[in-house]
């Protein structure tokens, strides 16, 4: 413990004053609120029975949870259905534009839920491109396409989303499986099938089931997409709490529900987190350009064709189909019922900058831009002087073996995870519930929808931090030190760059996520301080050609933000750090 | 034609680069034969071929007299040991080597029996029951081989087998592998890029490098007379000088670095002149003498190899470690019988 006359405080105490900003803030902005929820579900009001025993009894309740449960089910197997060729084609295939797919199926997933609702409108709404087309082709006046507010709208909408998590999931452990294996089974006298079904599928499996699970998770508390896409005829659990909340105002049910899709939740990722851990099964892992072939006779290459358009007609079309829409205005011809005359306009997004008067608004629309950078802003600050700490303490090698460190570590590296699992609405609901009074009245507060977004972003600022911070092991260091590099330098050349980066990546991460964060704050962003989702929802609930354009326009803007933020993190990322 | 396999004139590219340009090899029924060379010179595409694994550019793959062209891999019989092993990590001892007998669809109780009988023959009589993940890299080599032996196959490849073990170990299981496939009569195309292996394992060796069969010899025979210049340096004879070699009455005189040397029978013109490093003798035996002075010397257990300079010229000689070893600048006199030691390859 003395070293260099110095006293030098125990290590485990480093540690936990490195700690002790990040467990604040959870404790306060997570768990307070969640507690706070807890107590209002469990609350006797004027009936006999708990809000929880009331809603679960409910007829009404019983058919939401129904429909979240079936839906979710659905969605995730048709994403496997998809998912699962195309992770084979990826991970065992070498063809022309691969790099291409890849990266583009990588973008709907970061998207926000209201720009990918927004760019399915576009595509198969009512003033959608399609029903456009069929309008002018069958000289109706009416949508022939009903898509919008319909079951197959929220499935497709969800195997959109969904698709990239099985692609880069399945798809990369099964491009590090040992080719050899398949081989070996195929020497021993199996064919394609048997070798799949007996080998590959089974050696498959914890990826196969750790990339459902993840999916079944996200489309179980499904929100924005539901509540935009699906319409009134359609509630998951996640927005019935916000209808309960912001419609009915009633706190305790939506207290109640919250908690019910919390415990839901909390098993699917405890179940999950096991399986991912299955995933460093000591398998045979080999580099990709061992396992991968060429596409080599006529039939194999016309269904990876096939399979090829169709991921790239689902992943690209509909936001293709947003940005184009948004730029154009059709209108009708003097005294014909028809839309025709289609013209290229910048219309909707100069009207971005106009405050009308019929407009939701009585400030420009431009302000929710404005709003939106600015919560981002302190959302990057926030999630970064928060993460950074937790990052280096996760990152901090013990040096004896089972030192105090690692059970600190061991205990907090999960609960760090924990706002993952937790629906964006439910913690809205939280800090309505909990922050709105004393002893902490925030409602007022403009910090309220950052701290929120910081939340959300946490986790994934965290775990991009620890991996760069564990990669700086002493031993760079000492061999920069070695060949002379003196101390300043040594944090130039290797320190900087390798967190440099990391950092920078982390901050994205922030940025993109508060940018495109809409459950939580439809439920507690203030009506005059719209971020541009909540700008987004409400042009798109809206009649008329020109609030939809208007929707339109900022869902473009939004999704290139959004693109362009991905891009910086796919560039900077020091090697496959799962965001997951 | 007798049975067994045939390639005849194998072409196969990767690319640009060319894996293999005219292979042409024969592995008779009941034979063992060794694919040597170094890393990269296509023995491991020829395994793949062989196995319906990859599809040769242009040739034939022949067995039994009958092509095996469209054949796929799961039909054709064969058996091939990776240098990994690719155990399946996800079955036992028992099921990994039940797999093939499965695919086969034997009656349970037989694959039972098989496997039984595999694992006795490899030495794991108990192993059954064992978790693949659990065992020692000399373990798993030896469950991958009953793994490839259990269903039978009609011809064996082995892909570096022991490739990946420590030496102590290898230097046991070359001997065991050996005896198992001996025993069993089993056609089999053993791969290496190490010499002593093939030589302890096979009939016959096939050289192989960049892609081109360089000799087809047993053991001995390749030993003794390697074909060419790349056949003696991967062999390590690397005591190779120019020289310039003229017909005398009946026979040849070389000269070179070395002074004169007397052949019976050599090639005219411009040579290489090979010197094994192993008849070479301190003891004044042979009708050559060379005058040399020692610059280095390493121990290598049973032998010393010992780097003379000979007229300006680097050679390199093993002497048994049993003689007195040589001492850095001791001055030393070679003798040598240029039949036994001399070899002569066109330049």
């Amino acid at each position: 413990m003395h070293r260099n006359g110095k006293l030098k405080l125990p290590s485990w105490a480093g540690a936990l004053v490195l700690w002790a900003a990040p467990l604040a803030f959870l404790g306060v902005f997570y768990l307070y609120p969640l507690v706070n929820i807890l107590k209002i579900s469990f609350t006797h009001s004027d009936r006999a029975v708990s809000p929880l025993i009331q809603a679960l009894s409910s007829r009404s309740i019983q058919h939401v949870l129904w429909f979240t449960v079936w839906q979710a089910i659905l969605s995730t197997a048709l994403t496997l259905l998809l998912g699962l060729p195309g992770a084979y084609l990826m991970a065992r295939y070498d063809f022309r534009g691969k790099a291409l797919v890849q990266a583009l199926s990588g973008i709907p997933f970061v998207l926000p839920t209201l720009v990918v609702a927004a760019a399915f409108n576009a595509l198969l709404g009512p003033r959608g491109w399609v029903n456009l087309a069929l309008m002018a082709l069958l000289k109706t006046t009416q949508p022939p396409v009903t898509f919008v507010n319909s079951l197959s709208a929220i499935l497709i909408a969800h195997v959109f989303y969904n698709t990239t998590i099985v692609l880069r999931l399945v798809g990369d452990f099964w491009a590090h499986l040992d080719p050899h294996l398949g081989q070996a089974a195929r020497m021993l006298g199996a064919n394609k099938w048997q070798e799949l079904r007996y080998v590959s599928l089974p050696l498959l499996a914890p990826a196969i089931t750790a990339a459902a699970l993840l999916v079944f998770i996200f489309v179980f508390t499904s929100f924005g997409v539901i509540l935009v896409l699906g319409g009134p005829r359609f509630a998951t659990l996640e927005v019935e709490i916000y209808n309960q909340t912001l419609s009915l105002f009633n706190l305790p049910i939506a207290a109640a529900l919250s908690i019910i899709q919390l415990i839901c939740t909390l098993v699917f990722s405890i179940i999950y987190t096991r399986r991912v851990k299955h995933l460093a099964r000591p398998l045979s892992l080999h580099p990709r350009r061992y396992t991968q072939h060429k596409l080599s006779n006529w039939r194999e290459k016309i269904l990876a064709g096939a399979l090829i358009a169709l991921l790239l007609g689902l992943l690209t079309t509909p936001l293709a189909a947003l940005a184009a829409r948004s730029f154009t205005r059709f209108e009708a011809e003097r005294g014909q019922h028809t839309l025709v005359n289609a013209s290229v306009t910048l219309d909707f997004y100069k009207e971005l900058l106009i405050n009308r008067r019929q407009s939701v608004f009585y400030i420009p629309p431009v302000r929710a831009i404005g709003v939106s950078f600015s919560y981002a802003a302190i959302t990057v600050i926030l999630a970064l002087a928060l993460g950074f700490p937790a990052a280096w303490a996760l990152s901090r090698d013990s040096k004896e073996q089972k030192s105090p460190i690692d059970y600190i570590n061991q205990i907090l590296d999960p609960l760090l995870m924990l706002p993952l699992g937790t629906s964006a609405v439910t913690m809205g609901l939280g800090f309505l519930v909990a922050l709105g009074r004393p002893p902490l009245d925030l409602r007022a507060s403009p910090i309220l929808v950052p701290l929120a977004h910081t939340l959300v972003a946490f986790p994934f600022v965290v775990r991009s931090l620890t991996p760069a911070l564990r990669s700086i092991r002493p031993r760079l260091r000492q061999a920069a030190a070695v060949m002379g590099a003196p101390p300043l330098q040594v944090l130039r050349q290797i320190d900087l760059p390798l967190t440099g980066r990391a950092i920078i990546v982390a901050a994205t991460f922030a940025f993109t996520i508060s940018l495109g964060e809409f459950g939580a704050t439809a439920m507690i962003s203030r009506p005059e301080f719209p971020t541009i989702p909540v700008a987004i929802y409400r042009f798109i609930s809206q009649p008329g050609a020109l609030n939809y354009g208007q929707a339109l326009a900022l869902s473009t803007i939004l999704m290139a933000v959004t693109a362009a933020g991905m891009l910086v993190i796919e560039r900077l990322r020091i090697a496959d750090i799962g965001e997951f | 034609m007798e049975n067994g396999l045939r390639l005849i004139n194998i072409y196969k590219s990767f690319g640009d680069t060319c894996a293999l340009c005219g292979v042409s090899f024969d592995v008779a029924q009941g034979e063992i034969v060794a694919l040597l060379g170094p890393s990269g010179c296509g023995k491991s595409t020829t395994l793949m071929l062989i196995a319906g694994l990859e599809m040769p550019d242009q040739g034939d793959i022949i067995w039994n007299n009958e092509s095996l062209d469209g054949i796929p891999p799961h039909q054709r019989g064969f058996g091939l040991m990776f240098q990994d092993y690719a155990l399946f990590p996800h079955m036992n001892v028992f099921d990994n080597v039940a797999f093939g007998l499965r695919m086969a669809r034997l009656p349970e109780a037989e694959v039972k029996r098989r496997v039984n009988e595999a694992l006795a023959l490899v030495g794991l009589p108990d192993f059954s029951r064992r978790d693949v993940l659990n065992l020692s890299g000399g373990e798993q080599q030896r469950v991958a081989l009953a793994r490839s032996l259990a269903p039978h196959p009609y011809l064996l490849m082995l892909d570096e087998p022991l490739g990946a073990l420590d030496r102590t170990l290898r230097e046991r299981l070359i001997w065991e592998v050996s005896d198992i496939l001996h025993n069993l009569h089993q056609t089999a195309l053993y791969v290496t890029h190490d010499q002593e292996e093939a030589f302890a394992i096979s009939d016959r060796v096939v050289l192989l490098n960049a892609g081109k069969v360089e000799q087809i010899s047993t053991p001995q025979m390749l030993y003794r007379q390697p074909a060419s210049m790349f056949a003696a340096r991967f062999l390590g004879m690397d005591n190779l000088v120019k020289g310039v070699c003229r017909r005398v009455n009946g026979g040849y005189e070389v000269e070179s670095d070395l002074g004169k040397i007397s052949l019976s029978n050599s090639v005219e013109g411009n040579i290489m002149l090979l010197l094994r490093p192993d008849a070479v003798n301190l003891d004044g035996r042979g009708s050559c003498r060379l005058d040399g002075r020692v610059v280095k010397h390493s121990f290598r257990g049973n032998t010393c190899r010992v780097t003379v300079i000979v007229n300006q010229t680097l050679l390199k000689f093993d002497f048994p470690s049993s003689q007195p070893i040589p001492q850095v600048g001791e001055e030393l006199q070679l003798s040598f019988d240029p039949h036994e030691a001399i070899q002569v390859f066109q330049d």
